[in-house]
């Protein structure tokens, strides 16, 4: 046990002799058995499990304001707390009641049970570091119809006595675990307890010695919960992205704190959450499919091949075999394969070294072996710390076989079977293309539900029967979709697992890996595009570096070194301040204007034969998201000290939101703007004058925003201390590109809920318009996590596909660092940066922000271009029909969709587009272009 | 391989003129390589390198974000002449034995991203073929360049470390430690060819130099940004080793005036 956990352990058992020396034992159960049995919760579905917690050792304080445990005020943030999760699809409201570091109480059990039963009538947890009988009762005395215990706290027959009793009272009962060996325990105790409903495992990510969270643990477990359980996420979920993706793994409950309390509409997020939750549970069980293994492979087509048609796992050969591969071989392969994917390595009687050998170069999920030697295998990954590792024994059918013909498992193996998750069947001899005896394979798949695998003699042509026949969760090919021994065939692949059901995957592809330039060493860095997204979608990334893979960073002249050091202190600090986000949030809601509303784009559905939606942007004060990105800078500056702001602008957008922000704050405001955009924005540059803000024409370079950006920087330069830069677009060195991603994420945010109202579901695609990239990476913050929506960034391919003629970074670039981060760049072969062109001017930028880079590197979203002429003809058919003039970027993305919309497959689909600004500030270009 | 390092005697370059006699200044000189022609390239570095004690050659870039009007002009007139790096190391890798011997130390100061597109290995294998001593690279703090010298280093070659008066103490040592062949001390905040300290260096900027002086140990220090004439170099002698002079040559080779005497008089004759 941990420092934390001991100290923890110390508190609660003084507090619980306390309690008792006040009410005797016997009067605490007689008041916890007369209030009745407790609240019972529907097996099945997604339990979204919303916490009540006011303060934590990790965050510091949570509540709205700091409150003594149990007063009034304390009492007021728990019932009101409590509410919102009861009336926004919470299953379980869990409510901290340890006073000592989490600002609880048990009143605050009582009073959100009381708030409960009054209204919605969602049961309510106890959470705190139980250690005595005592306190269960306690917590049901005080109406509470769960708790949560941890099992590393508590020997095993405290567990189990302390399970029995809130089983008398008829509560649920969490027992949380923080790695294998907890899990083993909750395991035993399942065991124990016949695998009731009211027994939940609970996984915690959170290492409570270090207070860390370590997400990765959840995926990690993943694959060792036990079976026919719910098993609960907890710690460190902050999104419903993160939700779907812990319901994908099988947690079909999830724990969420922090990110509620943090929340600035936490009934939003807790309903938001509590969809996906269910949405994906509905999904995976409406799928009913067996488990594949295409097993025995050798090539990175064939590895592509099982992945892309929907394989759940592929099989790496190490035993004599054909088909034998060298733990090299199998690292390269394993590389290639989606994190979701099991990687198997086959072995049959291996000395228990030899595994060990395989694991320290190959990636395996699982190693399979005869029945016989699994418990060596298992005892010595073991020993050698590799928990992750799971043993699939190997139970074969006939004479001789581990299996007897009525199914029984010979009894010198049934520990080792029990202990498993999954189990292999096959025929006698393995890897022969036999059939095995079905019948056999069926009393052993009826003897444990949910976790045989038949082996043997299968293909495209009989995997149905065999499933039909044998009752088994899963199958496993080999020589079924080869053409010749040893030798696969993709076609024969898809075939088998189309028969089995399997589901193409099409949202994601490996990683097209781009190397690090930096590393000198060079550790094919190729990771699974699913683990990448992972680790953005979980604030891995940017990481400390400022890194979102090998791109973003921080490449600034030393003078600015400790300003951008100082501005990653002071966002932190805000981001994590509650009242920060409440004077943002009245600000946007008041003087932006949020949120915009989305609209449904009448006439161009009809023309185009798609369902298009605009995410209204323009609707911001200012005419553009911009807005959004200058506020929230504008206030950030206020924390950092400074005595001005300055910044930079193309389109002439970023300038008056920048502008208006400053008059807004109260702070003198400087705008950079390249010579050339002056003349075609005029609108903009009297607006910025207008609204105080004094606009210096940048006449070096190509005087567009590359040469503003230049000029802005080196102003900075000369008064790191006294200035802040307010960067407009998601470039820039690091942590720009988080800031304003942070900032204008609000538009992928409101969207995606809107249109979960209006339309009861995901849009299909979601285009946005890339320069920099700051409109486009809100609205896709929105929807990474969804994997069924397509998303495209366009970017401007001007009126050509030669240097010179287009902005389209991400299409016609290559990495290189430029403005402060390494990300796409267009550029010579000298790494000169090459001049952009576009009818556009914010759209016209060499550059690209580098979480773009990188969302482009592992295939989660699409870049595509559209040329001058073709947004001219969207903006126009815009106004013409809808009634809007859009400015000259989203009509990018128009002129995307209108193209997407023609193509094959997609009539009919749903489309979301981000409609980033108005066209007023384009009137000098478009009379120009097309003179009425 | 133990190749021996270039920066060495690029360090011992800056203490033999610093030590030369009273009234005698160690300057570093900058030139933006192929400005104002190509032609002109090598002429300009043997007419400056009699009386200098290193030379920074300028590998121009399209976005000189650390640099003044003056250097951004002579980047882009570089470029415009078809100045790449590669011809750059070519030019200094193509020089004879006799040529080399009258040159002082060469470093190249230019932004990443050139470097970058040369491939790191390629780039340390040219500088070695080119013998160039040192790199300054801007746009590479200490955090973002640690492979970058090491790669360098196995070719002999250094990278310099800038240091800026906004920079914390203790940040200020670890760079100092970190920096091969001399520490440049960026003397005024701003870019390239700003207004000197038309006063002398005022206490601020003394206590600062002495203190990196302190820092650096046995590598000189050297101050640059804003440093324009004889009298500047001066005042600034005593604090510290060597004083680096960019825009103002530049402004001289715009001029078609003498750079060899312009350099000459900076240094004290």
């Amino acid at each position: 046990m941990g420092d934390f956990l001991a100290e923890m352990a110390a508190l609660s058992r003084q507090r619980a002799e306390r309690a008792r020396a006040a009410v005797p034992l016997a009067e605490m159960e007689r008041r916890a058995l007369t209030l009745g049995r407790a609240r019972e919760i529907p097996a099945g579905g997604f339990v979204l499990i919303a916490e009540v917690k006011l303060a934590s050792p990790s965050e510091g304080l949570l509540g709205r304001v700091a409150a003594v445990p149990g007063s009034p005020e304390a009492i007021r943030q728990v019932v009101a707390q409590a509410s919102v999760y009861g009336s926004a699809g919470a299953g379980l409201i869990s409510v901290l009641s340890e006073p000592s570091r989490f600002g609880g109480e048990r009143s605050h059990v009582a009073v959100a049970a009381d708030a409960m039963g009054a209204s919605a009538g969602v049961p309510v947890m106890r959470k705190d570091f139980l250690v005595d009988v005592y306190q269960v009762l306690e917590a049901r005395a005080a109406g509470a119809s769960a708790v949560l215990l941890i099992v590393r706290m508590l020997e095993d027959a405290t567990l189990a006595e302390m399970c029995r009793a809130a089983e008398r009272c008829g509560m649920t009962v969490i027992v949380e675990a923080f790695d294998e060996d907890d899990l083993a325990r909750c395991e035993r105790l399942m065991e124990r307890f016949g695998r009731p409903g009211w027994l939940w495992v609970g996984v915690n990510t959170r290492d409570l010695s270090t207070l860390k969270v370590d997400a990765g643990r959840l995926e990690a477990l993943a694959s060792r919960l036990p079976a026919g359980v719910r098993c609960v996420a907890e710690s460190g979920i902050n999104s419903a992205a993160d939700v779907r993706r812990y319901a994908a793994m099988g947690y079909s409950a999830a724990l969420v704190g922090t990110a509620l309390m943090r929340a600035a509409d936490a009934g939003a997020l807790c309903r938001e959450m509590a969809r996906a939750g269910a949405d994906e549970v509905g999904r995976l069980a409406g799928a009913g499919r067996p488990w594949v293994k295409i097993c025995g492979l050798r090539t990175a087509e064939d590895v592509a091949a099982a992945v892309e048609h929907g394989a759940d796992a592929v099989g790496f050969v190490f035993a004599e075999s054909v088909r034998r591969v060298t733990a090299a071989e199998a690292a390269a392969l394993c590389a290639g394969v989606l994190s979701g994917v099991a990687r198997i390595g086959v072995f049959k009687r291996p000395a228990p070294g030899e595994v060990l050998a395989v694991l320290e170069r190959a990636s395996l999920t699982h190693v399979q072996c005869d029945v016989e030697v699994a418990g060596a295998v298992r005892a010595a990954l073991a020993a050698d710390g590799r928990f992750l590792a799971a043993v699939v024994p190997v139970l074969r059918t006939g004479a001789g076989g581990s299996v007897q013909a009525n199914g029984t498992v010979n009894p010198d193996v049934a520990a080792v079977v029990r202990a498993s998750g999954l189990v292999l069947v096959e025929g006698a001899v393995s890897g022969a293309g036999e059939l095995a005896d079905h019948g056999v394979i069926a009393a052993v798949a009826g003897s444990m539900p949910g976790r045989v695998v038949v082996a043997g003699g299968l293909t495209a042509g009989n995997v149905r029967d065999a499933l039909q026949r044998t009752g088994a969760a899963g199958v496993d090919v080999s020589s079924g979709v080869e053409l010749a021994r040893g030798v696969k065939d993709a076609g024969l692949i898809e075939a088998f697992c189309r028969a089995a059901g399997c589901v193409k995957r099409t949202a994601m592809n490996t990683v097209t890996t781009v190397s690090d330039p930096f590393a000198t060493t060079h550790a094919a860095g190729s990771a699974s595009a699913e683990v990448e997204l992972g680790k953005l979608l979980s604030g891995a990334y940017p990481d400390a570096r400022g890194r979102y893979g090998p791109f973003g960073g921080r490449f600034v002249p030393e003078t600015l070194v400790a300003n951008i050091t100082r501005l990653e202190r002071v966002m932190k600090e805000a981001f994590a301040d509650r009242s920060f986000w409440d004077e943002f949030d009245s600000h946007a809601k008041e003087w932006i204007g949020r949120p915009t509303p989305v609209m449904f784009a009448r006439s161009l559905s009809e023309r185009w034969g798609v369902k298009v939606y605009f995410k209204r942007e323009d609707l911001a004060h200012t005419g553009a998201h911009k807005i959004n990105n200058a506020l929230g800078q504008a206030l950030l500056a206020r924390r950092l000290g400074i005595k001005r702001i300055i910044a930079e602008t193309g389109a002439g957008q970023h300038g008056v939101a920048s502008a208006a922000a400053c008059a807004r704050v109260g702070f003198p405001c400087t705008v950079y703007m390249g010579a050339h955009d002056v003349e075609r924005q005029a609108p903009n540059v009297q607006r910025m004058k207008r609204l105080g803000a004094t606009v210096v024409p940048v006449t070096s370079g190509d005087a567009t925003l590359r040469a503003a950006i230049d000029e802005a920087l080196r102003a900075w330069v000369a008064d790191p201390e006294g200035t802040h830069y307010l960067l407009g677009s998601a470039v820039g060195p690091h942590p720009f590109p988080q800031i304003v991603r942070t900032f204008q994420s609000v538009i992928g945010r409101e969207a995606r809920a809107q249109l979960m109202e209006r339309i009861g579901g995901l849009p299909d695609s979601v285009f946005a318009c890339v320069g920099g990239g700051s409109n486009a990476i809100g609205m896709f913050h929105g929807f990474l996590g969804d994997a069924s929506v397509k998303i495209y960034g366009v970017e401007a391919g001007g009126h050509g596909d030669k240097t010179g003629e287009h902005s389209a970074t991400m299409t016609h670039g290559r990495p290189g660092v430029l403005h402060g981060c390494y990300s796409y760049l267009l550029q010579d072969d000298a790494g000169q940066v090459s001049d952009s062109h576009s009818v556009s001017a914010g759209l016209d930028y060499p550059g690209v922000g580098p979480e773009h880079a990188f969302l482009h590197s592992i295939g989660r979203v699409s870049y595509v271009t559209a040329k001058d002429d073709a947004a001219l003809e969207a903006l126009n058919e815009c106004c013409r029909h809808e009634g809007i003039l859009p400015a000259l970027e989203p009509s990018h993305a128009l002129a995307a969709v209108k193209k997407w919309a023609s193509q094959p497959g997609n009539a009919g689909k749903t489309v979301l587009v981000g409609f980033c600004g108005r066209g007023d500030k384009d009137m000098p270009i478009l009379q120009a272009a097309s003179p009425m | 391989m133990a190749n021996a390092n270039r920066w060495e005697a690029l360090s011992e370059s800056i203490r033999q003129r610093a030590a030369a006699g009273p009234g005698r200044s160690a300057i570093v000189s900058f030139v933006t390589a192929g400005y104002p022609t190509r032609e002109g390239f090598i002429a300009t570095l043997m007419a400056m390198a009699p009386h200098v004690a290193a030379i920074e050659v300028g590998v121009p870039f399209s976005d000189p974000m650390a640099d003044g009007v003056t250097i951004q002009e002579s980047s882009r007139v570089a470029i415009a002449n078809g100045v790449t790096l590669d011809w750059i190391l070519s030019q200094l890798g193509g020089l004879t034995a006799a040529q080399r011997g009258l040159l002082p130390p060469i470093v190249l100061m230019g932004y990443l991203n050139p470097f970058l597109s040369m491939g790191l290995p390629t780039l340390a294998q040219r500088c070695a073929g080119a013998n160039v001593a040192a790199l300054i690279i801007p746009d590479l703090p200490l955090e973002e360049g640690r492979q970058v010298r090491a790669v360098l280093a196995e070719g002999g070659t250094g990278l310099v470390q800038l240091v800026s008066p906004v920079t914390p103490e203790d940040r200020a040592v670890e760079l100092c430690q970190a920096s091969d062949g001399f520490v440049y001390a960026v003397a005024t905040l701003g870019v390239t060819g700003g207004g000197g300290n038309a006063a002398g260096p005022d206490e601020k900027l003394t206590g600062y130099l002495r203190r990196l002086k302190a820092a650096a140990g046995k590598t000189p220090v050297c101050a640059g940004f804003g440093i324009s004439s004889r009298e500047q170099v001066q005042r600034l002698a005593g604090h510290c080793d060597g004083v680096i002079v960019g825009s103002a040559v530049i402004k001289c080779l715009e001029q078609g005036r003498d750079v060899g005497a312009f350099v000459r008089d900076l240094a004290g004759g």
